[in-house]
């Protein structure tokens, strides 16, 4: 058994030290803290001169890698305590699933990738409530003891849309549940598919020459895993679910937001017209009446262009 | 680490350009050549709406514009622009029986021919072959790159997640679908890949100045998407992933009828043998579906972004497409 300090581990040791040198050169909270921090802290080191493309790619790699970079750590202070470097395949399933942890609906690889990509570019289902009160408070809450009572007086039509956005919020909560039950199952076979091809690289005699190979091996086995339950008849009743919950959620709250039952122009259209600089008292009503004037009046642009000319074409 | 804090701000583009045609947001550009033209009949570039047109552009030596035009075409492109909320109504029929019929209307009036050739890619080949099924007397061949047929093949992961989506509400909850939302849709096709395995790689790259510039134009495109038109999204994925009327029929467009056995024109279909997004057997699922009796398939080794930048598509792509333009006129 090779012991920290062979050739392989030196190989990896290398590779750590190169990695780490270039994130906490200007992102050396990564680790520590919020990874946005590093983000930041990493293009601060800049001076401003990254433009957009390059800041929204550094933002990226901060945050895609912050897995990796904590897999690193983690496998590294395995060995460092005295573990041996692994010669067979179920030596390297061992110390990879002790970097990895016990595997549970809060620990998951894909759900922490999920959580920690975010900024420019991209957003997903965990950031749906960044910044709002927590969904989870808010329906265990005060609003939850309203779901079952009638509503009365003179607030009761406030009070019907607080119970049917509430009831909305726990099922979305449900609809996120059921998907991430299918991501650990995903997580959980790509465990299985890890060690079968550690098993198959060591029948054909192909052995892990550095753990950058490890790493590509794990993600191989990662994606296939994931690629399995994302194709199941589950995943697809999941997935679908979890979208259309969190539609109703979003339509339950624009509408309380933005008052469009009280007939004021909406707090989401006075943002959205502010941004493009046009009317605030424009409506979804009147952009439809604008888009059917819009197609007649191609149609008869193009009708008087045929009439008056020999040739559609020319 | 020196090198990207010295990397200037990425551009893209390699061949210069000219608007020929605008409308709305619009703008269909004709490519400047520095060779001569050598192809009477031009060929119009049809891209997806869902990300920018400029990867058949993207830099010197990743560009399959600069091959055709170097091979003597006289190549067209549409750059669909980012819709607003002003495009929240824009529909399939708009962009079909409008915008991209008025643009090959506009290159055959630029260069004064009755038919163009007209090469579609990804979405944008579904629509050429709408297009084509609809307005056969103004093409003179048709090439579809990446293009999905059959949307409902078993291993397409983009199909099987919008099969139990609520389109009706989620379009009338959203509006416009935002482009971010889009990207981590294609993100989490291949998470660990996309989202991680990839930044870790770029560490590889660090300290060469023109991998990490080509590495953050590529960035800069993936990211760069529009957002989507409400209705023209609404239709797309009820029409065409979750009803799969392409391919089986009962399509309309607006008040046409689309039917692709109507499409008799040679058809030259380029396809990408690991492709995630637009899975292989989507693509030759065109095979037999039309009336064709001139069709040719063109299998490519590699992904649906690797078809437009490899040093392979470099090499296969643009020379396939000239023999076979060159065979037909």
């Amino acid at each position: 058994m090779a012991k920290a300090g062979s050739g392989a581990f030196k190989d990896w040791e290398t590779l750590h030290q190169q990695w780490w040198n270039a994130v906490s050169d200007g992102a050396n909270k990564v680790v520590q803290g919020d990874w946005r921090d590093g983000a930041k802290a990493f293009g601060d080191l800049f001076g401003g001169k990254l433009g957009d493309s390059t800041d929204a790619a550094t933002q990226r790699f901060v945050g895609g890698t912050k897995q990796y970079l904590d897999w690193v750590e983690k496998f590294s202070g395995q060995l460092a305590t005295g573990a041996t470097f692994p010669k067979d395949a179920a030596g390297w399933a061992r110390l990879f699933q002790g970097a990895l942890g016990q595997f549970g609906e809060t620990r998951n690889p894909l759900h922490d990738l999920f959580a920690a990509m975010t900024g420019d570019g991209a957003r997903g289902f965990e950031q749906f409530f960044t910044g709002w009160p927590n969904p989870a408070d808010w329906a265990k809450g005060e609003v939850q003891g309203l779901l079952g009572m009638p509503a009365f007086g003179y607030a009761r039509e406030s009070q019907e849309r607080q119970q049917r956005l509430a009831v909305a919020f726990l099922q979305y909560q449900d609809a996120m549940s059921g998907y991430n039950r299918l991501m650990l199952d995903a997580s959980q076979r790509a465990i299985g598919k890890f060690e079968s091809l550690l098993a198959a690289r060591e029948e054909q005699g192909r052995k892990l020459e550095t753990l950058r190979e490890v790493y590509d091996l794990w993600i191989d086995a990662a994606e296939e895993g994931y690629a399995e339950v994302s194709l199941s008849p589950e995943f697809r009743t999941a997935y679908g679910n979890l979208v259309n919950k969190q539609m109703t959620v979003r339509k339950l709250v624009q509408t309380e937001v933005d008052g469009e039952e009280a007939g004021c122009p909406s707090f989401a259209l006075i943002r959205e017209h502010a941004h493009h600089g046009s009317d605030p008292t424009r409506t979804e009503q009147s952009r439809r009446r604008a888009h059917a004037l819009w197609r007649k009046t191609r149609q008869g642009h193009e009708c008087s262009q045929e009439c008056s000319g020999s040739s559609l074409w020319r | 680490m020196n090198v990207l804090k010295n990397v200037p701000e990425v551009h893209y583009g390699a061949s210069a350009k000219e608007a020929i045609y605008k409308e709305d947001k619009l703008v269909v550009y004709r490519f400047k050549s520095t060779h001569k033209v050598t192809h009477k009949t031009p060929l119009l570039i049809a891209y997806a709406l869902v990300n920018r047109p400029y990867m058949v552009d993207l830099q010197d030596d990743r560009s399959i514009v600069k091959s055709l035009l170097a091979a003597g075409h006289d190549v067209y492109l549409i750059d669909w622009g980012y819709p607003d909320p002003s495009d929240r109504y824009v529909t399939l029929d708009d962009y079909i029986n409008g915008y991209l019929r008025r643009s090959v209307k506009a290159v055959s009036k630029h260069t004064g021919v009755d038919k163009i050739n007209l090469l579609g890619i990804c979405q944008g080949g579904a629509f050429s072959l709408c297009y084509a099924s609809l307005y056969p007397e103004t093409l003179q061949n048709l090439i579809t790159m990446v293009t999905p047929v059959d949307f409902q093949t078993p291993d397409n992961m983009l199909s099987h997640w919008t099969q139990g989506m609520d389109v009706d509400l989620f379009i009338d909850t959203l509006g416009n679908v935002p482009a971010d939302l889009m990207n981590w849709c294609y993100l989490t096709l291949k998470p660990y890949r996309l989202l991680q395995q990839k930044y870790v790689g770029m560490t590889d790259i660090l300290d060469n100045p023109a991998e990490m510039e080509n590495f953050l134009r590529m960035e800069k495109w993936i990211f760069d998407s529009p957002d989507q038109a409400g209705e023209a999204f609404r239709q797309f994925i009820k029409d065409f992933y979750q009803g799969n009327k392409l391919l089986k029929g009962g399509l309309k467009i607006g008040d046409k009828a689309i039917d692709l056995k109507a499409i008799k024109l040679p058809i030259l279909n380029i396809f990408a043998e690991q492709d995630h997004l637009v899975p292989p057997n989507a693509s030759r699922a065109l095979k037999g579906a039309t009336s064709t009796k001139d069709y040719t398939e063109l299998s490519f080794k590699g992904g649906h972004i690797g078809i437009y930048v490899s040093g392979r598509a470099q090499r296969e792509v643009p020379p396939a497409i000239d023999q076979w333009l060159r065979k037909r006129g």
